[in-house]
């Protein structure tokens, strides 16, 4: 029984996938691939920011680390003439380097304080891409960041990356966030996902029963920061502009928002979250205005309501079934 | 820097501090009482800035009487607030902040829907300069001194002579004992959120002639009311006021001597510090 | 196994702890002598608890020293004196709430278990292997504290005897040679104080030195060979149960009435 509803859960996955691979052969337009391209990259850095929760942590810096990896893969192509997908994990490598840089500090700090020290390390960062014109571009951003190479594949007609060839990104940005969560839910599953839990569950019995906390949290940490950059390196070269202000705290609390709203408890958390705001936020467009206000709506009941997040919901029916089933016998 | 130079810098680094005190204290006594962290409160300040704009540009009123009509008018949205939205967080740090993070967004989207996006001014009340001993001060920034005080002291008498104030001293300190004592744990936290809007929408009010006003002036201003309260003793009202000055001596003097943004990492980074090497902050008790 | 009195298994000396204005140590010394069974009682505030948040490295010490097997241990980070073999059990409820009670032995293996972190991601033949036998283990130390029936419930849904009992299993899985308790009888029923004293006893006999703290001195006495009181921060008596039992001091301390034992 156990066995077909697993099996029926990954026939369910991969279905997923497949349409998501055929999706640009129903949906041309332009606008709408855009929109899924972006909902790639959130989805890589929502379920990054959720994998680094999972030890118990709030990160704000998360996002600001999104935005080095950006920074990172533009100007090693731009000033350094490395290829796109060179840069790619060299700006990923770089990006986790510089979170250990951010994080060292903060490791003596949990719960609020952590939240609030991330923050401050994240913003100090951030900052220098405003205050240095060179290399960061300043204020203004860093502009022209060029599209990654074509891709040469014997046999194949080149595959070029351009403004108004949209489909070479979705694939790119379909197939990196699917290659990251396959790794983040492996590692979930790994030592490194039990010994998260058990951090999270109690730091002090961790620590009795020899588990190193600092090392095990700095881990995790720098694996999110890695996925993050990955998201931040695509949308650098996709939206090909930025500004140090994509990066402040406004995107924080939205992936927050989409991890909080779908759900931290389940791997699937993240991915639901993102796919309701972006697919809601279309269908809002005409009021375009009112799109934070029913964010902020949607946020507080859920808080309300259904704290654990949508993915939480079949839990809680399973729960108020068995409550009743109890009731009655 | 000359002597001219630091006058300025040091009556707008004073000005500031006067600014950040009334704000910041709002989030010491919020947070001392309530427990719980209310990111919206720059909200507060920007829609006391917006209700001076409104009665003095839009319905011609005097600036005394849009600035007390602000306090009042946001201290009643702060008390609703806090009964609706905060009252089952009390406690609970992450889930009230992600909370007050949807309220921003439904108040910036309010007043954005109703006033637009484009900043607006408002004439200033206090017009002319004074000379300080050789230094230009524009009177607008000079009366923003003494309007605080007034508020500040008037706020400081309540808090010590008055049944309330002591009331909310007593469960600043204690909620249990308090609580034990007869003192009405709901009555203390509106009240708290009253009053702190109330003076959150004062420093918007007074500064609304100096900067500009627009649906935005919110969250810059809540992180450095955070590192205000962090670096002064999260509830210590002592150490807020000491530790408003500090910055806003910080903010003035980094701003004009290097650069705007540079006294941004400098706050920043002394958030990052004082919380990891003080997290009590300068004038705080608990670990 | 006979107490090896020649070997002072961990000698503490002069170990003061304060907390900003608070004293709560205050130039302890006395020695754990290899294979024995020391108690630990005094009132509460004593100091006690702090005693072993001390040796275990979860505070610093403000002075003294604390030696174990000859080594100097003072100041070691908590999970460097787990490697060394020194474990414990909390008073108050300190489990993994929401794992059930198998999950919190297989992380009490954590540093016997060698599974290599690439075997573990890519779940290969011998990483399975290994987790088989990490089961294995764990399941034996839940049989011996009576726990193997319920190793699938959460801890959180354990009644308090239970509970008690996990984290002393835990606290064994990490295969100590010194095992502190924190009152391990308290709120226990009459029938479970003598499944946990008879537990005790077995680990003992197994070769590891025990170091209980209680205040069910009536139980207590009946197991340990000698006994160590402190009161506010300070070591006022240390001796045999029976002399404790007649020690004024100690009746003293205990707010004017005879220990009842």
């Amino acid at each position: 029984m156990k066995h077909r509803n697993l099996w029926r859960k990954w026939v369910g996955v991969l279905a997923v996938i497949l349409a998501a691979f055929l999706l640009p052969v129903f949906v041309q337009s332009p606008y709408w691939l855009h929109v899924f391209i972006m909902m790639w990259i959130y989805i890589i850095v929502t379920a990054s920011l959720r994998f680094t929760i999972t030890m118990g942590e709030w990160s704000f810096a998360h996002v600001p680390l999104m935005g080095m990896g950006g920074y990172a893969s533009a100007l090693l192509m731009m000033k350094l003439g490395l290829s796109f997908w060179t840069a790619l994990p060299v700006a990923v490598l770089v990006t986790a380097v510089i979170a250990i840089f951010i994080y060292w500090p903060c490791l003596p700090t949990t719960g609020t304080f952590f939240f609030f020290t991330s923050f401050a390390f994240g913003e100090v960062m951030r900052l220098c891409w405003a205050r240095f014109k060179n290399p960061f571009g300043g204020q203004g951003g860093l502009v022209l960041i060029p599209a990654p190479n074509p891709i040469h594949i014997a046999g194949f007609p080149i595959i070029e990356f351009g403004p108004l060839y949209k489909i070479p990104y979705y694939y790119t940005a379909l197939t990196l966030m699917l290659f990251g969560l396959l790794i983040l839910y492996l590692l979930e599953g790994s030592r490194l996902g039990r010994v998260a839990e058990a951090i999270k569950e109690s730091n002090l019995l961790s620590q009795s029963v020899g588990i190193r906390v600092w090392r095990y949290k700095m881990v995790i940490l720098v694996v999110g920061s890695a996925f993050a950059a990955i998201g931040g390196s695509i949308y650098a070269h996709y939206v090909t502009l930025l500004l140090p202000v994509d990066f402040y705290w406004g995107l924080g609390v939205y992936i927050i928002i989409y991890a909080v709203v779908g759900g931290t408890r389940r791997f699937s958390g993240p991915i639901v979250g993102v796919i309701l705001f972006v697919l809601l936020r279309e269908l809002l467009r005409p009021i375009v205005m009112y799109v934070p206000l029913v964010y902020g709506l949607i946020l507080a009941a859920t808080l309300t309501f259904l704290p654990e997040g949508l993915t939480s919901l079949p839990d809680r029916i399973m729960q108020w079934i068995e409550k009743r089933r109890i009731a009655k016998a | 820097m000359t002597a001219v130079q630091f006058a300025q810098m040091f009556v707008n680094g004073t000005m500031l501090g006067f600014q950040l005190s009334l704000f910041a204290t709002g989030l010491t006594l919020v947070y001392g009482i309530m427990r719980i962290i209310n990111f919206a409160h720059g909200e507060f300040y920007m829609l006391g800035a917006f209700g001076v704009w409104i009665f003095i540009e839009v319905l011609g009123m005097n600036y005394f009487l849009s600035l007390i009509l602000s306090m009042i008018l946001v201290a009643i949205l702060a008390v609703l607030i806090e009964r609706i939205f905060f009252k089952p967080m009390r406690g609970h740090h992450i889930p009230s902040f992600i909370m007050s993070t949807g309220l921003i967004f439904v108040l910036q989207v309010s007043i954005v829907s109703f006033f637009g996006v484009k900043d607006k001014s408002v004439d200033t009340a206090f017009p002319g300069l004074v000379k300080l001993g050789g230094a230009t001060l524009s009177l607008e920034r000079l009366m923003v001194i003494p309007i605080s005080l007034i508020v500040i002291v008037g706020f400081y008498i309540f808090l010590l002579r008055s049944r309330s104030g002591r009331a909310m001293r007593a469960v600043m300190q204690d909620p249990d004992a308090a609580a034990l004592q007869g003192v009405s744990i709901d009555r203390v936290c509106s009240l708290a959120m009253g009053i702190g809007g109330a003076m959150a929408a004062a420093a918007g009010g007074l500064l609304a002639p100096i900067f500009v006003v627009n649906p935005y002036l919110g969250p810059p201003l809540t992180w450095e009311g955070f590192i205000v309260v962090c670096l002064g003793g999260r509830t210590s009202l002592p150490g807020t006021l000491l530790a408003a000055f500090i910055m806003g001596y910080i903010k003035s003097f980094v701003s004009t001597l290097v650069d705007p943004i540079v006294a941004l990492m400098c706050a920043a980074a002394l958030l990052g510090i004082i919380l990891i090497l003080r997290p009590q902050g300068l004038l705080g008790h608990e670990a | 196994m006979t107490v090896s009195y020649l070997h002072p298994i961990l000698q503490i000396r002069d170990l003061t702890k304060r907390f900003g204005g608070l004293t709560a140590l205050s130039e302890v010394s006395f020695d754990v002598h290899e294979g024995e069974i020391l108690g630990v009682i005094g009132p509460n505030g004593a100091g006690k608890t702090t005693l072993f948040d001390v040796i275990t490295g979860r505070y610093r010490p403000t002075g003294g020293r604390v030696f174990y097997k000859g080594e100097d241990i003072t100041g070691l980070k908590p999970h460097e004196l787990v490697q060394k073999g020194i474990s414990r059990s909390f008073q108050l409820e300190v489990l993994f709430s929401n794992l059930s009670v198998l999950q919190h032995l297989i992380l009490s293996r954590h540093l016997h278990t060698e599974i290599g972190f690439l075997g573990s991601f890519f779940h290969t033949p011998s990483h399975r292997e290994r987790q088989r036998s990490t089961e294995a283990n764990a399941l034996e130390l839940l049989k011996v504290v009576g726990l193997d029936g319920q190793k699938d419930k959460t801890a959180s849904s354990l009644s308090h005897g239970y509970q008690k009992s996990l984290g002393i299993a835990v606290a064994l899985g990490t295969e100590p040679t010194l095992l502190l308790l924190d009152e391990p009888l308290s709120a226990l029923s009459p029938e479970r104080v003598e499944v946990v004293l008879d537990l005790i006893l077995t680990i003992r006999d197994k070769g590891v030195t025990v170091v209980v703290i209680e205040h069910n001195m009536g139980a207590l006495f009946r197991i340990c060979d000698r006994v160590v009181v402190l009161s506010v921060g300070e070591k006022i008596a240390e001796g045999l149960p029976e002399e404790i039992r007649e020690n004024q001091k100690v009746i003293k301390a205990y707010l004017g009435g005879a220990i009842v034992v």
